[in-house]
Formats: C-alpha cells, structure tokens, sequence
C-alpha cells in the first residue's frame, strides 16, 4: 500500500474535518438547521449536535494525522451525509437537490481512509476485499462530484459564476463579463461530465491527475473569489483534489489490481 | 383585535377562514405589487380557482361600495396564467390560475378604490395609496422570512392589518424573501398567498408589496405571483418610492458578480446625488447575526461603501439585528447600516451576540419583528417593531370555553380492537369498556392514564366521551386540542372529522402511521359550532378518538384530547407589539 496515498488521503481527511467543525461552531451546520428547522427540535439541542459534531470532527482530523481511527473516520463519512441529507430535504437553493452527488468525495475520502488503514505493523494486500471497496469508493465519489459539478456549470450556477468574475477581478485584475463566465462555464460543465465519464469507464490514471488539479483549482477559488476568511470553504472541499490525487498516488498498486477492468 | 381583524375579514368572505376560498372564479389571493414609478403604477393581482376568460379591475378615486355608480376605470387584466404545478403535484391539488392587472396613469398620493371581477364575480371593494412625488413624510415596513411558523405568519399578517389603518402614512411593504419552504411547489404558495390577504386593513386598504427573490423561491412561481419584478429569473429592480427615496430590491439567488454588480454600481452612480435616502433590500445577509457572511458581500459592499449607501435591508438569518455603520470592515459613522434579519413568522435563531459590527449602539435579538422606516423631512428614522409569537405563549385548554375539558372522563379500550364502527358513534354500548381521565398513554410521565401494558403488546387504543352539541352551537370556531405520539383519528356521531399522521385507513387496517412526538398542545380546527351543529345535530353527541403507535416497541405513546371553543382571552392586538430598536438617521448631506 502506497503511504503516499494514505498521507493523501489522511491530510485530506483532517481538512475537511476541520473546516466541518469550524462551520459547526461559528455559523452551524445544516443538520443543526434541519433539527431546528424542519424536525422542530429545540435550538439548544441542534447546537449542542453541532458541538458534539465538531469536537468529534476535531478529534478526528488529530487522529486522521497522528493514528487514523475507524470510528471517527466512520463519523467524518456519517456527518458529511447527514449534512448532504439535511440540505437535499430542506434545501435552500436550486442546486440543493445535487448536493447528495456533489458531496461524493466527502464521504469518499474517510470511508476510503476507514477500509485500507491497518493496525500497526501490518499490511492490508492491495487485491483485498476491504482495498476494492476504498477504491471503489473514491472513484465513485470522485465521479459523483465532478458529475454534479458538471450539470451546475452547465445550468450557469450563480455562484460559480462569481467565482470566476471575483477570481479573476482580484488576482488579474481582469474584468470578466457575465455573458464570458457563462460561456466558460459550458465548457467547464462539459469538461466536468468527460473527466467523470472517462475515470469510471477509461481508467486513465492522467485522468485522475487532472481530476485532482482541477479540484485543487475549484477549491481554492472559494478563497481567490472571496479572501482568505473564506479559507474554511476551500479546506471543507479538501477532498475535491485530495480523492482524485488519492486514486493517482494509488493507481498502480492499488487501482490498476483492484478494478475490474485496469486499463494500463 | 387581531381576531376583530380576522372576524372582519371573514366577513368579506363567507366560510370559516379568514381569507377567500379559492373557489370557480372568485377572485381571492389579491396582493398589489410595486415595481417602478409607485406614484403612476401599480401591478394588482389576484387568483381564482378556475382559469376564467375576463378578468378586470374597477378603480376610482372614490369609494362605490354600497352604491350602483360604477368605477370611473377599468383595466383587463394583461396576463393570465396558471400557477406551475410539479409533477407530483399534478392530480393530487388543485391549481389556480393569476391575473395580473397592470395600470398606469395614476395620481400620486391618491386614494384609489378598486374592486377585482373575474366572470362577473367581484372581491370586496379595497384602496391603496400611491406612492408621493414631493417630499412628504411617509413611512414603509420591511420584513423577511414567514416560510414556516404559519400561526405567526398569520398573526403578523394580522398584526401589519391593523397596522395600516392605525399608520396612514404607511403607503408600502418591502419584503425581504423566503415567502414559504420551496418555492417550486404551489402545495407552498398557496397558503401563503391566502396568509397573504391577512394583511388587508379592516377598512380594506391594501400595502403594495416590494418583492425580494429569497433562498426557497427558485422556479416560476415567484415571478407568476409577483409578475416578474425586475424581469423574470432576474427580479433586481429600482424603485423610486419618492424623489428623495429609492429602494434597490437585489437578487441575491444568481450572480451577484456578474450583471447585476453592473446594474447596482450604476444605480448607485445615478441615484446617489439625486437622493436623500438610499437603501437596497436582499435577501441573504452580508453582516448576519446568524450563519456565515453571504457570497455576495465582496461584490456589493465595495459598491455600497463607494456609494455611500444609507440603509441595507437584509433577511435570512431568522434573529433581529441592527449593525453598527460600517466601512472598511470597521465601524465608521459614515457607514452603511444593516438592518434585518428575517422575523416574519419563521422561528427565531439564537444570533452570534459578539460579532464586533452588532456591538452597541448596533443591536442584536430573537423576536418576530417588522422594521419600521419613517421618512420625514430631515431624517430617516428605523424602528425595528417586535411581535409576539404566538408559538411561544403557552396554549392551555383551561384558557379556552372547553366542551369535553383537559381532564375529562373516557371510556377507553385497550389490547383489542372494535367489531365494527359502531363504537365511533351515538348508540354504541361502551359500558363494558374502562374508565379514565386523559391523557392516556405511558412512558412520558405525563399521563393521568397510564397504559403500562401497551408497549410490546398493542398499537392501538379507543377513547370515546359525550358532550352535548347544543354547547358548541353558539362558539364561533371550535378545535380539537390533541397531544398525541403518534398519531389519531377523531370522529363526531361515528364522522371522521380530522386526523393526523395516519396517512390511510383507520384502525387495525390504518396505514402508514407515522411517528410523531407530543411536544405539546396541537390545534386542529372543525369549524363553527353553528356548522357542527347543522351537520350533527342539537343533541347528545359523542367524540371518539382512536390513537396509533407507529410500532408496537416504541418508547412511548400519548392520546391526551380535548374540545374547546374560542380563547377566554383578548388576543394580542398592536399593543402585544415593543420597540426592540430605535435608529434616527440625518441625510449624509447635513452630517
């Protein structure tokens, strides 16, 4: 097994779990607003969730870095679906429906991470049931992802388009009209459903690679957009790149024996 | 005097809400709508039940109700339309169908009486004021958010009913978004649209509504209900309420970058040295008491600190808030103010009390609330209005005329299930059954009754208790009071007449029922005690209750009814309302 992959996948874990926590605590998680607002709870108990949440959360990112640990990383995986759930049924914009796909690699990665941890000192074989599954898991996160990502690009999101006018006005001080960030965005949305196509059906681990740019790209565009107090927003999407890197750190030991047609 | 309000507009219309029954062509639903020019035009719109082929407002600057003269004016309604329904609300409700009447020409600060007639069939007479075109004082209310909390929505609705007659220089209502859930379902508008009319005077006037685009409003029917302020799917707009005032509604649901940026930098430019006030409303909060900064806050702050913006309204976040004057992220007191954040029905948040920009003399809370902005000469002055919530004063059967009281005796059967339907009626022998007090059920510690054999053993126990009908003759509405876990089934003289969380059937062929937890009193109208007693009749009666456990292991159960008449109480009126806040602004030019 490839530590390269496992780093990978334990930074990219730690990432997305602390920017989880510090939207528990600071601003509260959907599930704290579909526990109020939609279960009918009383506040008290959707936020003392949401501390619970992040402590865990927290506790999970110290032990993804220092000594994984099943349960929390089954945790990280249960939390980012309860706040996938919580925004498709109480949803609050008109891409909410998407969010169960476009959270793929959320879930992928500690789940992934989960499955090919080992105790220590011994070794988990790369065609083992448990290694399929990881990899099973990320290409499918991944794929997810990026497929959601597509189909916003391609309906023009809002938000993407701001990205892209927001990136491009603060680093280049480049003037990007609406009507060119739409144009750019069709391509992007296409671009998106090809790589998300060509990882599941192709296996070309340059695939993977680009993939992981990519998500590297999108997710720091929270930041180039919006400054740096949006830092929490590139971190929490941590496994847009770091799944797709995953699946390349991996490819030859992990994914190109393990899926059921490895294509060199 | 909230309920005089709701009488009174039950009376405009003859059933027991207290807003028209979209029923053929009746017009009901109306709402005016303000765009651009207040003081010449106006949008009026309504809905009927059936599509209908001529739908027209009368309009006159004097009133003709009660006389044959008819209306100096008239306007066709230039669109029509059905609302969207989703598929899966297709063949499961019924639709509606908008008419949107749009004039032009009128007088500025003018009365206007208008009537609605779809078919032949007419609405109530109603009036509006128009917008001024001098520098009058005038005053506009600003709220957001009434997706959920329907009983609030209602009494605020009320509550902004009274209000207009009290405030005759109230001449708009700016609404900050998130009308209902998801604004993709008719299921979600419709209410609404019925809650909406609440806000109609006593004396009939109606507040012509500036709409802001919220979160939960994606799809066509925002623009179908508001027709398209700001151009359908766009809804930013300009409005020049006075030559003094402007209100810039933003969109805060599409690029906020992209041309809309445009479009608000040159409004700003264009109408910064023209007026004295200058404000914008959207929907997502850029300084919230509650969640994150909004997304758009690096694309229109910069604009309105250059601009030099007065006043930014803001909703969302369901708390209360007025931030102090911003720029450059600091506290500056030639900032701009935020004012929000979201209290028109939805439950309250608690807010971030030490965020550094709601620090005094900024404010922060949890109220249902309305922002009043008072314009008159040489000042602007905000007073944020807080409202009680009904969901938070604790309802008690004993304060209401109880027909079958909190407490009262049961006969109940426990572990089996009836032969028939006889035991929902009149007639039924029940002597063989037992005797308790409600609430019954077990494993809340709440119940006087307590089934302690129930868990594992039997789903289902039946209650049933006589009153006599001849005391709720006289009651103006009448409601079953229930605590339940998990759900019931009620019946008058053997007649279903509610139900909740038993989705079909009744009985041991009930299906799907749902869990539900008894987090307190829930009220479930039946209507007059006048209609109960002409659909049952003057005498004996018997209310049977049957009461479901979604499994048979839960954790807990509760069947806890009663029946009781209107509140022994005065319902709050606008003295129920408190002053959270205070804010008076001069014009940027004597500061």
């Amino acid at each position: 097994m490839p530590s390269s992959l496992l780093w990978c996948l334990r930074i990219t874990v730690a990432g997305q779990c602390l920017a989880a926590a510090r939207i528990a605590l600071a601003a509260g998680s959907e599930v704290n607003g579909w526990l109020f607002m939609v279960a009918g709870l009383p506040e008290d108990i959707a936020r003392l969730t949401d501390q619970v949440a992040a402590g865990v959360l927290i506790a999970t990112a110290a032990s993804a870095l220092f000594r994984p640990i099943r349960a929390l990383l089954f945790f990280d995986a249960a939390w980012m679906l309860a706040i996938s759930a919580a925004i498709f049924t109480n949803p609050g914009s008109s891409m909410s429906w998407l969010a169960p796909l476009a959270h793929g690699v959320r879930y992928a990665a500690p789940l992934a991470l989960a499955l090919l941890v080992t105790a220590p000192g011994r070794e988990l074989s790369s065609d083992s049931a448990r290694a399929r599954l990881a990899v099973w898991a990320m290409l499918l996160g991944a794929a997810a992802t990026f497929i959601a990502h597509g189909i916003e690009a391609l309906e023009h999101y809002g938000r993407f388009i701001d990205l892209i006018i927001g990136s491009a006005k603060r680093w280049l001080d480049w003037s990007v009209s609406q009507d060119l960030a739409e144009q750019l965005l069709t391509v992007i949305g296409v671009q998106d459903l090809i790589l998300a196509a060509m990882l599941l059906s192709r296996r070309w681990r340059w695939v993977a690679m680009w993939m992981a740019l990519w998500g590297l790209f999108t997710a720091l565009s929270r930041m180039t957009a919006m400054g740096g107090g949006s830092w929490h927003q590139t971190l929490l999407r941590s496994a847009n790149a770091g799944v797709p890197l995953a699946l390349f750190l991996g490819w030859w030991q992990l994914v190109r024996t393990t899926a059921t047609k490895p294509k060199p | 005097m909230i309920s005089t309000a709701l009488i009174l507009l039950a009376s405009l219309a003859p059933q027991s809400d207290p807003w028209t029954s979209l029923e053929g062509t009746t017009p009901a639903q109306w709402r005016l709508v303000w765009k651009d020019a207040p003081q010449h035009k106006v949008t009026v719109s309504w809905s009927t039940r059936e599509a209908g082929t001529e739908h027209i407002v009368h309009y006159d600057t004097v009133s003709r109700a009660g006389t044959d003269a008819p209306y100096a004016n008239t306007q066709a309604a230039q669109r029509n339309g059905a609302y969207t329904l989703q598929k899966d609300e297709v063949g499961v409700l019924r639709g509606a169908s908008y008419h949107h009447a749009r004039i032009d020409g009128l007088e500025p600060s003018t009365t206007y009486w208008f009537q609605l007639e779809s078919d032949g069939v007419r609405s109530p007479e109603m009036h509006f004021i128009t917008a001024p075109v001098d520098d009058r004082a005038f005053k506009m209310i600003h709220g957001g958010d009434s997706r959920s909390g329907h009983a609030a929505r209602q009494e605020i609705n009320a509550y902004i009913g009274l209000l207009i007659d009290e405030e005759p220089e109230l001449i708009t209502f700016a609404h900050g978004g998130d009308y209902i859930l998801w604004g993709e379902l008719w299921a979600h508008w419709r209410p609404w649209l019925s809650h909406h009319e609440l806000t109609t005077s006593p004396t009939g006037r109606v507040l012509p509504v500036i709409p802001t685009r919220g979160n939960h409003e994606p799809g066509p029917i925002f623009d179908e209900v508001f027709d398209d302020p700001g151009g359908a799917g766009l809804n930013y707009y300009t409005t020049d309420i006075t030559p003094e005032v402007s209100l810039i509604t933003l969109n805060s649901e599409i690029s906020a970058a992209g041309d809309q940026a445009t479009f608000l930098e040159a409004e700003l430019k264009r109408l910064r040295p023209e007026r004295t006030w200058l404000m914008t409303q959207y929907h997502r909060a850029i300084y919230p008491a509650v969640k994150d900064p909004a997304a758009m806050k690096p694309h229109w702050v910069p604009l309105f600190e250059q601009y030099d913006l007065d006043l930014a309204l803001e909703s969302d976040g369901h708390a209360v808030k007025r931030t102090v004057p911003i720029r450059d992220e600091k506290r500056d007191p030639t900032g701009v103010v935020y004012i929000g954040e979201g209290g028109l029905g939805v439950p309250q948040r608690d807010p971030s009390t030490d965020r550094w920009f709601l620090q005094e003399p900024g404010m922060v809370g949890k109220s249902h609330h309305i922002v009043m902005l008072e314009f008159t000469k040489g000042a602007l002055k905000s007073k944020i209005i807080g409202l009680p919530d009904p969901n938070e004063s604790a309802f008690t059967p004993a304060a209401h005329v109880q027909v079958v009281a909190d407490g009262a005796t049961w006969r109940y059967l426990r572990g089996a299930d009836p032969a028939d339907q006889a035991w929902r009626g009149l007639g039924f022998d029940d002597s063989s059954w037992e005797s308790g007090v409600s609430g019954f059920g077990y494993g809340d510690d709440d119940d006087a009754t307590v089934l302690e054999d129930m868990q594992g053993n039997y789903q289902r126990l039946y209650i049933r208790t006589p009153f006599e009908m001849a005391k709720l003759a006289e009651l103006d509405e009448v409601q079953l009071a229930v605590r339940y876990d998990d759900a019931f089934i009620a019946y008058i003289n053997g007649v279903e007449v509610t139900r909740s969380s038993v989705n079909s059937g009744s009985g041991p062929d009930a299906k799907e029922v749902d869990s539900h937890e008894a987090k307190g009193w829930e009220l479930f109208p039946l209507g007059t005690g006048a209609e109960l007693a002409e659909r049952f009749g003057a005498g004996p009666a018997i209310l049977a209750v049957e009461g479901h456990n979604s499994t048979l292991k839960s954790s807990d159960f509760s069947l806890w009814p009663c029946l009781i008449g209107p509140s022994l109480e005065e319902e709050p009126g606008l003295e129920a309302a408190v002053l959270l806040d205070e804010l008076t602004l001069i014009p940027r030019s004597a500061r």
